[in-house]
């Protein structure tokens, strides 16, 4: 059945339910398992949308393992390809623990002229229940401005929203990856799609690994930008990918004429600005939400923000992207406190103290229901986690060696997954892996190493940006054909560097 | 024997191969004719009595199905324009053409001075003389909130389209759509 006749379907679902007068965004009353219920889209969704755009529920069971488990709810947007799209299939966009951008991802829908299928995962965005800690959040700014307590402050905020959710009978050791992919095949079945094509992005391609693992049949492509893959632990790969990208753009700098007159030995301002901050930090005084708030910038708050500079793509603004890495060493190193305090109260204006420079990006549209990011690392990641941590250079050894996400999981207990979640995918589905020219998340070495079991596998680099390049030109432009004709290729097609906008 | 002949005697046997009852196979043609005009009048209706008994159905399907740009006055942003963006607006400035599609696709050529990179694969949505669009939701700034999208009023005087921002968070997006678009 073309996925348009299902839509219709679910079009005069609404209008049935319309009839019934049980229409609005709630859940319906006693769905059973495997069905979709039409709703109208989230105020937020249908802002964030132009175009044809549907919503339904997905109701499925918290545990599977469980005959008794509750049901629980899955948001599911469909954006319509504006010419419509007969006999092509879909996409299905996987998530991780983050509201979907829908803005940002809306637009695909037109690229690939195909339907697009937005998923937020079980316990993220407006899926119920939500495992979002609002005391976590709390927690900021005062750990801005008070460091040296932050662990304490997160541990005891950690520990409280899982008491919280556990006494609201919710099993947090079911938002996990397995069961985050098995609600992507209930959905699909309910869907009668056959075949579709899943594409992920950063910590959202783990459940599109995870999907391949329990349904590979059913994958036309898969496509993977700047992904995240099982094997690989995030936290070891958080302070070396992210020196390395920060001292190659520093090179690239020292390469460019207008940015080494600017900047003279860009190479070694990474260095100098760590060494004057762990001398001396610098107290800044920051504009977060009206209120001046003093903050300490260390290196290790510097770190963090270098990294945010080189993920978020600039969909914060300019500040955040790599052009403007040695405007800000630069800064540190001369101390200029005013400057810095407007650019840090870019970097904290988000609530989340557990966001910069460790998850991409800190759009409020892109909220972050920390349950469901703690169930997934531990359960799915953590406890397989065996390779030693890596010394870093100063600042990045603050930043993520020491990060409180080595040990949130103490405050967290859900018990391991299956080993199987962990091991690196192995598979003859065609795909598509994008990387950036200074990744700061997914070094191109380690990537490759842990998808080497992937036999139809093509890589792209993106030759500018360095994290989440499927938005970009050449990257889209190669990623639109392939998903058409998903034929292996050798090289990147892309040019290997492009000019960088330097500030 | 002779060319004339030859085709004499060709002319001869091409006539002999007229049927005589021609008469006859003319009414059996006009027969056939009358009968399928029959059917269609009766086809015709069976699909009036159809469309009226699924129209709400059929009308919300068309109106989602539909091309974004669909009434006869938002058609009037079909096509292509050319925008000057004035100096001052940093990169932004200079001639922009940007081609409006009837499915309210939008393809956006930047003046040579814009460095950033544009992704094609934004939108227009027309409602009368209101608009939303997503053109420019890659451009760094544009998805922080409640800048992803935009919304503006347009009108059609001529060959000039000018709009007025409603909302838009969007700065590179704004000053695209201060300029005035001049048919090209």
């Amino acid at each position: 059945m073309r996925i348009e006749a299902r839509l219709a379907g679910l079009a005069l679902a609404v209008i049935l339910v319309g009839i019934s007068g049980c229409t609005g965004d709630v859940p319906p009353d006693r769905p059973t398992v495997g069905t979709l219920g039409a709703v109208d889209c989230p105020a937020d969704v249908a802002d964030a949308v132009v175009g044809a755009v549907d919503c339904a529920w997905l109701t499925v069971p918290e545990s599977r393992a469980r005959p008794d488990s509750p049901l629980i709810q899955v948001l599911v947007t469909t954006v319509r390809a504006p010419s419509g799209a007969p006999d092509r299939e879909p996409m299905l966009v996987t998530g991780s623990a983050s509201r979907p951008n829908y803005a940002g991802i809306a637009p695909l829908a037109q690229r690939v002229r195909r339907d697009v299928i937005i998923v937020d995962t079980r316990g993220t965005g407006h899926s119920t229940p939500s495992l979002s800690c609002p005391e976590v959040k709390a927690t900021a700014p005062q750990i801005w401005v008070t460091p040296d307590s932050a662990d304490d402050r997160l541990r005891a905020a950690i520990a409280s929203c899982h008491a919280r959710l556990t006494s609201e009978g919710i099993g947090v050791a079911s938002y996990d990856l397995v069961e985050a992919a098995a609600d992507l095949e209930t959905l699909r079945v309910a869907l009668d799609v056959e075949m579709w094509n899943v594409t992920g992005y950063g910590a959202g391609t783990r459940l599109a690994f995870e999907l391949l693992r329990q349904a590979p049949d059913h994958i036309r492509t898969l496509t993977a930008d700047s992904p995240d893959v099982p094997g690989t632990d995030p936290r070891l790969l958080a302070g070396t990918a992210s020196q390395e990208a920060v001292q190659a753009v520093l090179a690239a700098c020292s390469r460019h004429p207008r940015c080494r007159a600017r900047y003279p030995e860009p190479e070694a301002l990474l260095d100098k600005a760590m060494t004057s901050l762990r001398s001396e930090p610098l107290r800044l005084s920051v504009d977060l939400q009206g209120d001046r708030v003093p903050i300490l910038l260390e290196p290790g708050l510097l770190a963090r923000a270098l990294r945010q500079m080189l993920s978020d793509g600039g969909s914060s603004g300019p500040l955040f992207t790599a052009g403007s890495i040695p405007s800000v060493l630069a800064a540190v190193v001369t101390r200029r406190k005013g400057d810095l305090g407007s650019m840090f109260a870019q970097f904290l204006r988000y609530e989340d103290p557990l966001c910069l420079g460790y998850r991409t990006p800190c759009l409020p549209a892109m909220t972050v229901a920390l349950g469901a990011e703690l169930s997934m690392l531990c359960r799915d990641i953590a406890p397989f986690s065996v390779e030693p941590r890596t010394r870093l250079r100063p600042g990045f050894d603050d930043a993520y060696e020491d990060s409180p996400w080595w040990w949130v999981c103490d405050s967290w207990p859900v018990g391991p997954a299956d080993p199987t979640v962990a091991a690196p995918p192995v598979s003859n589905v065609p795909t598509l892996v994008a990387l950036g020219r200074f990744p700061p998340y997914s070094p191109e070495p380690a990537i490759r190493r842990a998808l080497a079991g992937l036999t139809a596998a093509s890589y792209v680099t993106d030759p500018e940006r360095p994290h989440n390049v499927l938005p970009r030109p050449c990257a889209a432009g190669v990623r639109n054909r392939w998903v058409d004709m998903p034929m292996p290729f050798s090289d990147s097609p892309c040019p290997k560097e492009t000019p960088i906008s330097w500030t | 024997m002779s060319i004339d002949e030859r085709l004499r005697d060709g002319l001869r046997l091409n006539g002999a191969a007229i049927p005589d009852d021609t008469e006859s196979a003319l009414d059996t043609i006009w027969r056939r004719r009358r009968r399928r005009l029959r059917l269609r009048v009766v086809a015709a209706s069976v699909a009036v009595v159809g469309a009226a008994a699924i129209a709400p159905w059929a009308v919300d399907e068309f109106r989602d199905q539909s091309p974004v740009i669909a009434t006869s006055s938002s058609s009037q942003l079909v096509g292509t324009w050319a925008v000057d963006v004035p100096a001052g607006s940093g990169e932004i400035s200079g001639r922009w053409i940007v081609r409006v599609r009837p499915n309210g696709g939008l393809v956006l050529d930047p003046p040579a001075g814009f460095r950033e990179q544009l992704t094609p694969g934004s939108t227009l949505q027309v409602t009368g003389s209101s608009l939303r669009t997503n053109a420019l939701v890659d451009y760094p700034g544009c998805q922080l909130p409640g800048a992803a999208i935009g919304r503006y009023s347009w009108e059609r005087t001529g060959s000039t389209v000018v709009f007025r921002v409603v909302s838009d968070g969007c700065e590179a997006r704004q000053r695209l759509f201060a300029a005035p678009w001049e048919a090209a």
